[in-house]
């Protein structure tokens, strides 16, 4: 997903010559290339998180267009008060681009997981907050954030997400409809980012026992886009996945929404539990242990439908 | 530059802040009266501006990064123009356009929203490296307290400013000693402050923060176009410029009763 960014962000150089890239020492092997190409509108600031929000808040207040890239944790959770007066106090048009959202950075430990960022940038007034689900989506989340005249924040995977474009049936304002259209289903499946591969997968599973799923992924989880709250408000059973808490999460937002659009159904959160990961591993075995794996959620989801 | 004038400006100034703070009742009297000849003589002596056009491209930016110090801005901003005085009587008032602390919105000539301390160092940071890029000759000057030199991100910034060649980057210290609760040195010293910076990599002058002369020979002397970010130690005393108000630590958030406010006025009118 890095790398797709990456290229939609060369594309989009090319026309743009005030966006500036400012990379908190992190990136090997993904930025050499626009590093090269644009050396006057790269910067690689150091470990220093603070200091890299405030100033990208200064370049943006004469001109530029900063996109400011690092692990999730570091970018949203380090300096978040930087972010909250600098970035969003001032409405500053920033880019912020976390890179290992939820999971991803599996066995390198808990310092590096992300379940609580998407809440805290979509609690700042001013921010638009983006899920993409997989490489295709890079050049959509640049797009968009550059059309919003304020700040935002993109949460990416890692590396080697699948393209989901098989069992795509619509899409509109990049929130994308996966297997069963929503009013042809069992059980409706909210989710963004990478995750929506584990949703698709189950509902591909069940789809042979004859249960349809249908699985809604958004690109734009805040301000959440109409069609979102249109579809999840006229069905009976919503679940939303998300590789996030489930204290606080997209789902909590989009609960609130549907309610106020008279919802009556039944609606469950599945993520990261109120519990730091303790055991070690890859991201696939991580997702398994928080019964978030396709297999896992088949029998979940079998469970709901009893 | 005329001495007198400056010093009859502060003094002026001086008492315009006293009687806001009385009025609102409330506000940062120490760091006020300890910024403000600091501020006088930036805005006087230094500072490129036109504040019938506060967003020209190659105007000086100030940024307040202390900015419980607010009423001295505020009142530094009127003097020269930047909007009227009438704006600030309302101070402390509900509906007020000013709060206590400067909001980048709120009037011409606040560059930043400020008060979480420690910020404006990074923010100032970004100004002068989007000003070098392109090829803009203004300078950005970012004052900040002893007791915000507590804070780590003042150096994060100060590392990335020298990293960045910015002599178009100046931070001055308003060095009066005390934080909020008690003596710098008694919670966490920052000295050798000049330095630290020196350290960092900064051209380093060192002053009185209330002597224009001492003032006017360290900007002469840090206006180089060397490649080195400037620091200014403007050492100061807290609350400066009253007699029961200097260094006195109540002095840092209070306001005046009405007897010693009639005591103030009637120092400063002296």
């Amino acid at each position: 997903m890095r790398t797709a960014l990456r290229d939609a962000l060369l594309e989009i150089k090319e026309d743009d010559d005030g966006l500036y890239l400012i990379v908190g020492d992190i990136g090997f092997g993904v930025f050499e290339e626009f590093e090269e190409k644009y050396k006057k509108d790269y910067l690689n600031i150091g470990i220093c998180e603070a200091n890299m929000i405030g100033m990208s808040a200064g370049m943006a207040m004469n001109g530029f267009i900063p996109l400011v890239y690092t692990i999730v944790p570091f970018l949203t959770m380090r300096c978040f008060e930087q972010i909250r007066v600098d970035i969003a106090m001032h409405n500053q048009k920033v880019i912020l681009i976390g890179v290992g959202g939820g999971l991803a950075y599996g066995n390198l430990g808990p310092t590096h997981h992300s379940f609580e960022d998407i809440v805290l940038m979509s609690m700042l007034p001013n921010f638009k907050v983006f899920s993409p689900s997989q490489p295709n989506e890079g050049k959509a989340c640049l797009d968009l954030a550059l059309a919003h005249d304020g700040p935002s924040y993109i949460r990416l995977g890692k590396n080697g997400e699948p393209d989901l474009s098989e069992n795509l049936l619509t899409e509109k304002d990049g929130t994308k409809i996966y297997c069963y259209k929503p009013d042809a289903c069992d059980l409706l499946i909210f989710c963004h980012g990478a995750i929506t591969h584990e949703c698709i997968q189950a509902s591909k599973i069940l789809s042979k026992s004859g249960i349809h799923i249908s699985v809604c992924s958004a690109l734009q989880v805040k301000p959440l886009p109409e069609s979102i709250i249109d579809i999840c408000s006229k069905q009976k059973k919503v679940i939303s996945v998300e590789e996030h808490s489930t204290y606080h999460s997209v789902g909590s937002s989009l609960l609130k929404q549907i309610s106020e659009n008279g919802f009556y159904g039944k609606f469950k959160v599945y993520g990261i539990e109120d519990k730091f990961t303790e055991v070690v591993g890859s991201r696939d075995f991580l997702l398994e242990h928080h019964r978030l794996d396709a297999t896992s959620l088949v029998t979940r989801f079998k469970l709901e439908l009893e | 530059m005329n001495n007198t004038i400056l010093q009859e400006r502060s003094r002026s100034l001086r008492k315009k802040i006293f009687q806001s703070v009385y009025d609102g009742n409330g506000g940062h009297i120490g760091g006020s009266f300890s910024v403000i000849d600091i501020l006088n003589y930036l805005y006087s002596e230094v500072l490129f501006f036109d504040p019938q056009q506060p967003n020209l491209d190659n105007r000086d930016r100030l940024i307040l990064s202390k900015g419980h110090s607010c009423l001295a801005l505020y009142w530094a901003l009127a003097e020269f123009k930047f909007f009227d005085e009438e704006l600030i009587h309302s101070y402390g008032s509900d509906g007020s356009v000013f709060a206590g602390h400067p909001e980048y919105n709120k009037g011409s000539g606040i560059e930043i929203s400020s008060g979480s301390l420690g910020h404006g160092p990074a923010i100032g940071v970004g100004i002068a490296n989007a000003l070098k890029l392109k090829n803009i000759k203004a300078r950005v000057f970012v004052i900040v307290g002893d007791g915000e030199s507590n804070e780590g991100s003042v150096w994060e910034a100060a590392m990335s400013a020298a990293q960045l060649k910015l002599d178009n980057f100046y931070i001055i210290v308003d060095n009066n000693g005390m934080e909020s609760l008690d003596r710098t040195d008694n919670i966490m010293s920052i000295e050798p402050i000049d330095k630290k910076f020196d350290a960092f990599g900064f051209d380093v002058q060192r002053c009185n923060g209330h002597d224009f002369d001492q003032m006017h020979q360290s900007f002469q002397a840090l206006d180089s176009p060397n490649g080195m970010p400037k620091c200014l130690i403007a050492d100061t005393i807290k609350a400066y410029g009253l007699s029961f108000t200097e260094g006195v630590a109540k002095w840092h958030y209070r306001a005046p009763d009405d007897e010693e406010l009639k005591l103030g006025l009637e120092e400063l009118s002296s």
